[in-house]
């Protein structure tokens, strides 16, 4: 599907793009972070999952269903003892300065080298068949994805047919740059680290997408799946798996893979060396249990799809990538290389490098130092480490040739582990028991690793052909009792179940048991109380003594140098001891005491831990004799003293600081509790203080905000109260001048009408004058005639009944107009006759109505007496009248007025009716014309109040209402209800 | 809680309790009902495990962060 090119091609990108990310992390302190970083620390321990997750998995699932589960379901329970075990892993490597597997144990039992490097062994022959397995796993996925030529060149000849060679190199090349470029005191990677971080996430989408392409596009679901391999019968139950002992190594398998997690090289350098923080194991703790879910979910219904799907297909391992082939996707197909191959690759790489750092100080070290000509390869210690990475991957490679190549990877894995669990006991021994001790640490070990071999390794030899296959049917030397698969006659276990048996057996055995009859040193009780103690003391004991200071510290530094420049280059060892003497404030002394000289001599320990282990490093500075002779007993003495003062033996010193230890860390615990309580006190009254300043504040804020929106109510308010009082004023001058005006009109109309019968009467009363002077004239002259006295008689009587009649009119008409202007100006309620009055009102506003052609009707009870406000009736009808005189006739058109005054419905209720028929009010202007000041006729004097005035009137004055309808053409009709 | 989940003794409470769930009444119950079941059920109990796992950490997340600060 791809040429060889093109998948080196890809290989090298990866490992560019990963290698340039480590090269940015490792210096910008990208870890510094305190979110990713404990995300970063969870995905690390994800190179857990090698290529016998991403690919084993599946072929062991077609063999024995549920069984692989076992390997994750492990690890997940052994998490809710991390916070135990790991945590205090951890505690003691801050303190020691642990760089490896072998270091810690080394430690634990005497700084002893021999353990270390059993360790180192132990854990080499478990490492290798692992390696091998991870290069089979890149081969084959490599062979399986690439297409060959029909012709190929030669150079594509030659890398195909060397592509595991090719793979073992680049390997090699690559871990050297990635984790051994430099010596680091602590070998802590950070930039290696986030490339494991972000391959985990690599092979875990990258399973997933495959699952997912599977199950839903290539099949019908799990379900679907499921239910036809139960059909078929290609689902192993786990009870009937090797021959019925399948619960057997389901339990077994769980076991290993419970000390697997913490103690295989890789999982102990990633959880316990490259731990920045010892809180971040409460993340790993549920992050890694999901990836371990998740990355296995489709495991089972691949198997499934794979055995229904292609039964006769060569590998099962290969499922994940063979599907994809098969289906000629060459983008899933590229996705589950991809996959695979950072599964490979991450664990490769970490392993190699631990297996360095354990190799080169446990095994080579030590031979240097006893062969004297070697000994300048002290100095070259990165460049053994390189050496060994090389001798370490091929001898996985050269494993692959011989062995794992016709093996399932789950099988060599298996064996892998068995290997590592040889280290459990001694390692959660050396954690929990005082009593473990260096002898029994060793025949433990001795024990674990040789049955180990017997019952494993052995019938490997035998399944290559490398020795006759005798032994596993006769048993060594013939006898039976000594199978390798059948050891003590034990024949029901499967090969695991079987050797992890014999091995605990024996390893705990005589772990125990020589631990007990062992008697231990001085030093390794020294150490046992930092190890068992470890997570309830964090610093060692202090003493303040008033000692002499009478050591050159110059002369000890030139003999620290020596030491230090045999393992680092002259300008490290003085930067280091520099570092040191300033950093224990010795830099200004020329002598110190014996203790402080103590105190440099553990730090330098220390520093060459870091580079070449803690056995390596406790060996190298006591053959320097470093203290003198007198040095020593100085020592010793300041010890005795120290003893002799406080009136104890050295047993009871033990005890006493056994007993103030633990008072120490009940007080400690006592304090944190207290410190906590204070805290969340702290806590609660900064919360209080500041929900209350903010409780202030707003009610502050509320306050200000309530006087100010009050003082602009009440400034509004007065403004409102000014103007209208102003308005009030200004309607009532309005109104007042509106009235006058109204009175002005009613004198007019007054003169006017009395003007006919008061000139009538005048012309009367001086002819009446000029009769009477000539009759006195005649009379006098006796001149008068009888007929002429009787003619005058007559005319008298006739002009003085005119006069009269002509005076009663105008004093008529002067009461009309009189009670008319007196209820215009009055508020005074009386009662009056309804007809009478609004025929005087007519009359006040005859001198207008008369000129017109317009007729006003009045219907109305001539017997209706009401009592109210005449005044504002007359205003209503006056104002009403003269609008329809204005507004709706012309001057010369004709038309009729009908005022209809009826009494209502309801009690005291009386209806007035107005209406003409003259132009009649458009619609707009309809809705305005009981606005103040809304006119038509502004030019020739309307003061638009009149209407205003009249719906005032009546609304508060008649208790009243108005309403108006007018059609334009036909007339206008104003309906007045008034409650008297 | 918090000091319950701080207890080295509940730690290991918990630890054998679903190690005996799991290998006694989870692996017997694999084998007898159908493989859909049955690979559904696994993961349940799987997925509860990381609940009860996640819980403790949260709790002893936060009594560790206080230690910290303490020192």
């Amino acid at each position: 599907m791809f040429s060889i090119y093109s998948i080196i091609a890809l290989f090298l990108t990866y490992m560019s793009i990963l290698f340039i990310i480590a090269y940015i992390v490792d210096n910008k302190n990208f870890l510094k972070s305190k979110k990713i970083a404990p995300y970063i620390y969870a995905l690390s321990f994800a190179i857990y999952c090698t290529a016998w997750t991403y690919y084993g998995s599946v072929g062991k699932a077609v063999s024995s269903g549920y069984l692989f589960l076992s390997v994750y379901l492990g690890p997940t329970l052994i998490m809710f003892l991390w916070p135990i075990i790991l945590k205090k892993m951890i505690r003691i490597k801050n303190i020691f300065k642990i760089t490896s597997l072998a270091d810690l144990i080394s430690v634990r039992y005497e700084k002893s080298r021999l353990i270390g490097a059993i360790v180192s062994l132990g854990a080499l022959f478990g490492t290798v068949p692992y390696i091998s397995i991870q290069l089979k796993a890149l081969i084959t996925s490599i062979e399986l994805l690439q297409v060959k030529s029909v012709e190929p060149t030669y150079v594509e000849n030659m890398l195909s047919q060397n592509v595991g060679l090719i793979i073992v190199v680049l390997m090699i090349f690559f871990t050297i740059l990635f984790g051994i470029r430099k010596l680091d005191p602590t070998e802590r990677h950070e930039g290696m680290m986030v490339i494991v971080a972000i391959e985990s996430l690599v092979k875990l989408f990258a399973i997933i997408i495959i699952g997912f392409f599977i199950v839903f596009f290539v099949m019908d679901g799990i379900s679907d799946i499921l239910n036809q391999a139960q059909k078929q019968e290609f689902f192993k139950s786990i009870a009937m798996e090797d021959g019925g002992a399948g619960y057997a190594n389901w339990v077994t398998i769980l076991i290993l893979s419970m000390f697997a997690i913490m103690f295989l090289p890789r999982q102990f350098h990633v959880s316990v060396v490259e731990n920045p923080n010892e809180n971040y194991i409460s993340t790993v703790m549920w992050v890694f249990p999901l990836y371990l879910l998740l990355i296995t979910f489709f495991t089972i219904p691949i198997a499934m799809g794979g055995s229904l799907l292609y039964p006769d297909i060569g590998s099962v391992d290969f499922y994940v990538l063979t599907i994809p082939l098969q289906q000629n996707s060459q983008f899933f197909s590229l996705v589950a290389f991809i996959g695979g191959f950072s599964a490979s690759t991450s664990m490769i790489m970490i392993t190699s490098m631990t297996m360095a750092i354990m190799i080169s100080n446990y095994l080579l070290l030590p031979l240097i130092e006893l062969y004297k000509p070697l000994a300048f390869l002290k100095k070259r210690i990165l460049i053994l480490r390189w050496c060994v990475v090389i001798v370490f991957v091929s001898l996985g490679y050269v494993f692959y040739l011989l062995v794992s190549k016709d093996n399932l990877i789950v099988n060599i894995g298996l064996i892998s582990f068995t290997a590592i669990l040889q280290f459990a006991p001694i390692i959660i021994g050396g954690l929990f028991w005082k009593g473990a001790s260096r002898t029994g640490a060793l025949w433990g070990l001795l024990f674990g690793f040789g049955i180990w071999f017997y019952t494993l390794i052995i019938p490997q030899f035998v399944n290559s052909g490398w020795i006759d296959g005798e032994i596993l049917v006769n048993g060594l030397f013939g006898f039976w009792l000594l199978k390798p698969t059948a050891l003590f006659g034990l024949s029901e276990f499967a090969s695991i179940p079987h050797a992890v048996f014999w091995t605990m057996i024996f390893n705990i055995s005589a772990f125990a048991i020589f631990s007990l009859i062992s008697k231990k040193s001085d030093e390794e009780n020294k150490i046992v109380d930092d190890f068992v103690d470890a997570l309830s003391s964090k610093e060692k004991y202090k003493f303040d003594t008033n000692l002499r200071d009478s050591i050159n510290i110059k002369e000890k530094c030139l003999l620290f140098e020596e030491v230090l420049n045999d393992y680092f280059s002259k300008q490290k060892t003085q930067e280091s001891l520099s570092n040191l003497v300033c950093g224990l404030y010795y830099d200004s002394k020329e002598y110190i005491n014996i203790l402080e000289f103590s105190k440099l001599y553990s730090e330098v320990e220390r520093i060459l831990t870091g580079s070449i282990g803690s056995a390596g490093a406790h060996r190298a500075l006591s053959l320097s004799n470093l203290f003198k002779e007198d040095e020593s007993i100085e020592l010793s003495n300041v010890y005795a003293d120290m003893l002799t003062k406080m009136k104890i033996t050295p047993e009871e010193f033990n005890e006493k600081i056994n007993y103030f230890k633990e008072k120490e860390r009940l007080l400690e615990d006592h304090s944190n509790e207290l410190i906590q309580k204070v805290a969340e006190r702290d806590t609660e009254i900064e919360a209080r203080k500041d929900a209350e300043l903010e409780i202030r504040e707003l009610n502050e804020n509320l306050e200000n905000i309530v006087d100010q929106r009050t003082n602009e109510l009440q400034n509004t308010n007065i403004e409102l109260k000014d103007s209208m009082d102003t308005l009030r004023l200004t309607q009532k001058h309005l109104i007042e001048t509106e009235t006058m005006a109204n009175l002005g009109g009613l004198v007019a109309g007054v003169a006017h009408e009395i003007n006919t019968p008061v000139g009538l009467s005048l012309t009367g009363i001086t002819y009446f004058i000029d009769r009477s002077e000539e009759i006195s004239r005649l009379y006098n002259e006796e001149e008068l005639s009888e007929e002429e006295f009787n003619q005058f008689i007559k005319d008298s009587s006739e002009i003085a009944n005119s006069i009269n009649i002509n005076l009663i009119k105008t004093a008529d008409l002067v009461k009309s107009f009189k009670q008319v202007a007196v209820d215009q100006t009055s508020e005074d309620k009386r009662v009056f006759n309804v007809y009478n009055y609004i025929h005087d009102v007519l009359l006040s506003i005859k001198n207008v109505t008369k000129k017109s052609k317009v007729k006003i009707n009045i219907e109305c009870s001539d017997q209706l007496e009401i009592k109210s406000y005449p005044g504002a009736i007359s205003q209503i009808l006056t104002n009403l009248v003269l609008n329809s005189f204005l507004h709706a006739y012309d001057d010369d058109s004709t038309g009729t007025i009908n005022i209809k005054f009826i009494v209502g419905e309801e009690q005291n209720e009386y209806l007035l009716i107005y209406t003409d028929d003259g132009k009649g009010i458009s619609r707009e202007n309809l809705e305005k014309i009981f606005d103040p000041f809304f006119t038509t006729n502004r030019e020739e004097g309307g003061s638009g109040l009149g209407m205003s005035i009249i719906y005032n009137l009546i609304t508060t004055k008649l208790k009243g209402s108005i309403n108006c309808d007018s059609i334009v053409g036909v007339g206008t009709k104003f309906t007045i209800i008034m409650h008297l | 809680m918090n000091h319950l989940f701080q207890k080295t003794a509940f730690l290991y409470f918990i630890f054998i309790f679903f190690a005996l769930i799991l290998n006694v009444f989870i692996i017997s119950l694999l084998d007898n009902i159908a493989v859909a079941n049955s690979f559904f059920t696994i993961y349940i109990f799987w997925l509860l495990m990381i609940l009860m796992l996640f819980l403790i950490s949260r709790k002893l997340s936060k009594i560790e962060i206080k230690d910290d600060d303490n020192v």
